[in-house]
């Protein structure tokens, strides 16, 4: 171990502590932001898995049914016929609590009788028959964790309320639930358990059952019993196991995740060349002392491994506080992407995260690794320094300027591929290599973009603002090996926002467009539910004919939508009325309308295009669909545009689906309205006609708005980590240029010497990196397209499979090129205040 | 006496662009052990170039460089720096001292790459400082120092691992003129003793008076020149 030249490098940093500070803050946001997003995802994914298993106990199997649950009848069958004891039938709905902030409570009913084999470790206290038995003396009792009563504000048989469905729902608490570990007793928060029977009662399920658990043996009787099984039950229940059931709850996710990490990931490759712009200006920095080295004939070898351990320890210590930031930032993203999730896809509850092997692992490989590669160019360009005799300032920027215009070809080159990646390959691995080959040939024509357009405004700038303004313009090119890094990262991280920008926009710009071609109806009537974004609570029966009866409209439409079980993910079934009237409100992506409508009416149903994309359906094609009469081969007639579920929609005539699903509910009511009628005048009298019931009724207006409103909150994980990003590259922006210029304090020094006075610095010092952030800016423009492009055309079709109109929105460029362009100066500001201040002779002394 | 430089018809050019400049030609040179050359001729003569290569930083484009009878001409960058780290001891104009390391420890770093370390390595870097009359000043930051003192560790640092062959590039260029002299006596005073071979460039007549032999270079022209000193 060669202490003293150890000693010669490593002291470098902590003669410039923040500039060490700065790249270490920078690993560790990139970091952060990608273990974050993980850590919260896989908290809401584990809460939900825990909680599912918690309520499954240890079923087997479970009879799962249609849309309207499963006949009790099937319940006696299986005790009777197959004579299988160990089957538990089980009721669940959701109820909110009446507290600020309110939380979503999951009822799980159970019969008391059944229970034993089950659910044995959510002991009341007291015993679990004792517990259970309480459930039977006392209408409306429930069970629950300590911490959800204290929570709830409710204490042992004593009456307190939630709401249902919209409506207040009073109940009593019987017992406690307690159960040994901590994991477990997690899972019971929010949990209300309660007897079969009320359950059914409180929510609207009279008379039928939302699955059965079973225990089926794995031995020959246990086969025995899965064929007996198959001949009783009827074509709608079928057989699943509990992990089936969940782990296709939760692919439902899949995209949003996806869209997150390819987000993160932008981040990392920002704080990726944090780190290369750190690294790199080390280098630059001690090319004398590193030529010094070399003459002293310390070998390229060793000088390639003292910079690769000082980027490594840098690495470390970033990785380590961005695991610390990680855990931070994922407690605080958690709420929003538990948000989303309830919002679009399924209610979960979860509070706290739950940290796991999988996502630090990730969060340290991807941290250590990033930096390794961001290491590689500047270890290679240390290592390559001449020995100090030799080292010329001047030629190794020549030897830079020859390499511009390579490099630009390279890069151009680089940015094709990654479009012709994007493009021809529709795979999300292929789109993120893309995307990444994209970002890295814009770095690479960076440096050609920033000498072009220093010669062309070159004589603008002398003739409006003079020599200094001259100079500083010749300053960025003279020394383009430096300005070129720093332009190059600002204008990734600009890019970027302009991308985010772009995309948000576009999806609002379409998503409002299709609200306003599809809906059409004055005012909507449904229930209130727990998932904002569906409709599956039906509305109470006798809705539909009463406000059918109202005077003074023209018509009612009627819609049931379900979650329709397919092999892999749900998805969205929706059962309508249509008439001639609404064919207008559809938008297709393939068919024929002629055709469509009369097949529609026949036997045919429509899918949206998701689906399509997702499955790989056309026209012409079948869809398998699970029925109450069995699996039903139905003709596909139609794809059209839809924005509401990646999981995909199919459509059919409400008729229709009431022959094929015993259903006869429905979940919400458009209602027409003559032309100059005033529809919040009956959206009150609608309200006024069901005093006790809760319903929710609004105006087109008003839904369009709260379907915005969700829109937008879906977003809200987006800004954030698009502000995150813009953070990092300030972060990097404002090291690049600080070290930058510092190092050129002996330069200032002459220049104070011969005359110019500390305000004439500061200008000088700040065009510079004005200019810098103005060619980041330009560059960053057409650059920011390409990659909203990638984000909207190609990334957001694979993974949700949706056609966005490209939003072009001349503000997100004009805030972009305000931002790099003020970026760029506050981070000229440090290193301006202090070469102004500096006396010429010190700074001439230095060296 | 053993030869420990021979060059024999070294030259080098640069290219520069489509014309290419010749700045050494035909170069023929012998020092042997226990010499102490000055070397000598107007600036962009080829002085440092020619330092260069008999170094090992840079290579001639032509001809054999001997150096302690091994062509370092024909060696691979990575064996040439192993070469120099070795038996190469040198001195600049500027620039000399590292600056985050302290003058002692600046001094052990010759030391310490060749393998030498502990104890006996700090007795040797003390010793040499002594002989430089700074160990006084051992524990130091360079740029504390003024610019004689700084020379004076560089040339300590240059002797400190006993090269074969110890190389000065004006290492007075920047002192006023007692001090420089200062220097170049240590220096040829310290080189001596020991027997090996001393290249320095300089400017100044008595220092050149004061070595063995004085060699003149003519824009790339060796010119043996033993007898009379005409700078
Ligand atoms: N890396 C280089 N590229 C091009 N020309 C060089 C380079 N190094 C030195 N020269 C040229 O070689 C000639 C000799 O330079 P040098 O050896 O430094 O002279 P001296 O040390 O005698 O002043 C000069 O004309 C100089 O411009
Ligand atoms: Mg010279």
């Amino acid at each position: 171990m060669m202490r003293v030249l150890w000693l010669s490098t490593l002291r470098w940093p902590l003669r410039r502590p923040w500039q060490a500070l700065l790249a270490i803050v920078g690993v560790a946001m990139g970091v952060a932001v990608v273990i974050a997003i993980d850590i919260a995802n896989e908290s809401a994914r584990r809460a939900f898995l825990l909680s599912t298993a918690t309520v499954t106990g240890r079923a087997t199997d479970q009879l799962t049914g249609g849309p309207n649950g499963i006949p009790e009848a099937v319940f006696r069958r299986i005790r009777v016929d197959v004579g299988l004891r160990e089957s538990a039938p089980v009721v669940e709905g959701y109820a909110t609590s009446v507290t600020t902030p309110t939380h979503t409570l999951q009822i799980l009913g159970i019969d008391p009788f059944s229970e034993a084999p089950f659910r044995s470790e959510l002991t009341p206290s007291g015993g679990l028959r004792d517990g259970l038995a309480q459930l039977l003396t006392q209408p409306d009792a429930v069970l629950m964790s300590r911490a959800t009563a204290t929570m709830l504000g409710a204490t042992l048989g004593q009456p307190f309320a939630v709401t249902i469905a919209g409506a207040r729902q009073p109940m009593v608490l019987v017992g406690l639930l307690e159960t040994g570990d901590a994991a477990t007793q997690r899972a019971l928060d929010d949990l209300l358990i309660t007897d079969i029977g009320v359950a059914q009662h409180w929510l609207g399920k009279v008379g039928q059952l939302d699955r059965i658990d079973l225990i089926i043996p794995a031995d020959a009787r246990g086969a025995a019993v899965r064929t007996q099984l198959a001949t009783v039950l009827p074509p709608g229940v079928r057989l699943t196991t509990p992990t089936q059931r969940a782990q296709s709850t939760t692919e439902m996710t899949a995209s949003f995740e996806i869209n997150l990490n390819a987000l993160s990931l932008l981040a990392l490759v920002v704080g990726m060349f944090l780190i290369y712009n750190t690294m790199t200006f080390a280098v630059v920095q001690r090319r004398p002392l590193l030529g010094t080295l070399r003459c002293l004939g310390v070998s390229q070898g060793e000088i390639a491994r003292l910079m690769l351990v000082e980027g490594s320890v840098i690495a470390v210590l970033g990785t380590a506080l961005g695991i610390a930031l990680g855990i931070g930032l994922a407690q605080l993203l958690l709420g929003l992407v538990a948000r989303t999730i309830n919002d679009i896809y399924f209610v979960v509850t979860v509070n706290t995260i739950t940290l796991t092997f999988w996502p630090l692992f990730k969060g340290v490989v991807l941290g250590l690794l990033a930096s390794l590669v961001a290491l590689a160019i500047p270890t290679w360009e240390a290592a390559r320094t001449p020995p100090r005799t030799v080292l010329r300032r001047s030629s190794y920027e020549e030897q830079t300027r020859r390499l511009v215009p390579i490099l630009g070809w390279l890069g151009l080159v680089l940015m094709l591929f990654g479009g012709v990646v994007m493009w021809q390959i529709p795979f999300i691995l292929a789109s993120y290599v893309g995307l990444l080959a994209l970002t890295l040939g814009a770095a690479m024509v960076t440096p050609i973009a920033t000498v072009a357009v220093m010669a062309a405004i070159r004589p603008l700038a002398v003739r409006l603002f003079g020599l200094i303004a001259g100079m500083a313009v010749r300053d960025v090119v003279t020394s383009l090996s430096r300005t070129a890094v720093a332009v190059a990262a600002l204008m990734i991280a600009v890019a970027v926002t302009i991308a985010v920008g772009l995309m948000v926009a576009s999806f609002r710009l379409t998503v409002v467009d299709w609200l306003t071609t599809t809906i059409r109806a004055d005012v909507f009537v449904s229930a209130p539910a727990i998932t904002a974004n569906r409709l599956d609570t039906p509305l109470p029966a006798g809705v539909y004919e009463k406000v059918a009866a109202l005077p003074g409209i023209d018509r009612v439409r009627r819609y049931r939508s379900t979650m329709l079980p397919t092999d892999t993910t749900p998805v969205l079934q929706i059962a309508l009325d249509v008439t001639e009237a609404d064919h207008a409100a559809f938008l297709w992506a393939e068919g024929d309308p002629a055709q469509i409508w009369p097949a529609f009416n026949r036997d045919a149903i429509i899918i949206s295009e998701p689906l399509a994309l997702r499955h790989r359906l056309h026209v012409g094609d079948t869809f398998m669909m699970r029925t109450d009469r069995g699996d039903v081969a139905m003709p596909i007639v139609g794809v059209f545009y839809d924005y509401g579920t990646e999981l995909g929609v199919v459509m059919q005539p409400i008729e229709r689906y009431q022959q094929f699903f015993d259903d006869p509910h429905l979940s919400s009511l458009g209602v027409y309205l003559p032309t100059d009628a005033d529809s919040e005048a009956m959206v009150t009298t609608i309200r006024d006609q069901f005093p006790t019931t809760a319903l929710m009724v609004r105006s087109n207006r008003t839904l369009r708005e709260s379907s915005v409103a969700i829109l937008d909150r879906t977003f809200a994980i987006t800004n954030v980590l698009q502000l995150l990003a813009t953070i990092v590259a300030f972060v990097g922006i404002f090291a690049a240029l600080t070290a930058m210029q510092l190092e050129r304090v002996r330069e200032f020094g002459m220049l104070r010497a011969i005359g110019l006075d500390p305000r004439q610095l500061w200008q000088l010092v700040l065009s510079e990196t004005g200019l810098m952030g103005l060619v980041a800016g330009l560059v960053a423009l057409p650059v920011g397209t390409a990659m909203a492009w990638a984000l909207i055309f190609v990334i957001n079709r694979i993974s949700f499979g949706w056609t966005l109109q490209f939003a072009f929105e001349p503000h997100i460029y004009l805030n972009a090129l305000i931002t790099a362009i003020v970026a760029a100066l506050l981070a000229g500001i440090v290193p301006a205040w202090r070469i102004a201040r500096i006396a010429p002779a010190l700074a001439l002394r230095e060296e | 006496m053993s030869m420990i430089v021979e060059l024999r018809n070294v030259e080098k050019w640069y290219d520069e662009g489509t014309t290419r400049r010749q700045v050494l030609h035909g170069v023929d040179m012998h020092i042997q052990a226990g010499e102490r050359v000055a070397l000598v001729g107007k600036s962009g003569s080829g002085k440092s170039s020619l330092l260069n290569i008999i170094s090992g930083i840079d290579y001639a484009n032509a001809g054999d460089v001997i150096i302690g009878g091994s062509d370092i001409n024909q060696l691979s960058e990575a064996a040439r720096t192993q070469f120099r780290r070795k038996h190469v001891g040198f001195v600049f104009q500027f620039f000399n001292l590292v600056p985050t390391l302290t003058v002692l420890e600046n001094v052990l770093l010759p030391l310490e790459l060749n393998g030498v370390m502990g104890a006996t390595a700090h007795t040797r870097a003390m010793q040499m400082l002594d002989q430089v009359g700074l160990a006084d000043r051992a524990s130091t930051a360079p740029d504390r120092l003024s610019g004689g003192e700084q020379q004076r560790v560089a040339v300590a640092r240059a002797l400190v691992h006993d090269p074969l062959l110890v190389l000065a590039d004006e290492p007075t260029g920047n002192l006023d003129s007692d001090t420089g002299e200062q220097i170049l006596q240590l220096l040829t005073h310290l080189t001596g003793a020991a027997g090996r071979a001393l290249l320095m460039v300089t400017h100044s007549r008595e220092v050149a008076a004061s070595a063995d032999r004085v060699v003149r270079i003519q824009a790339g022209h060796l010119v043996d020149d033993s007898t009379g000193v005409q700078l």
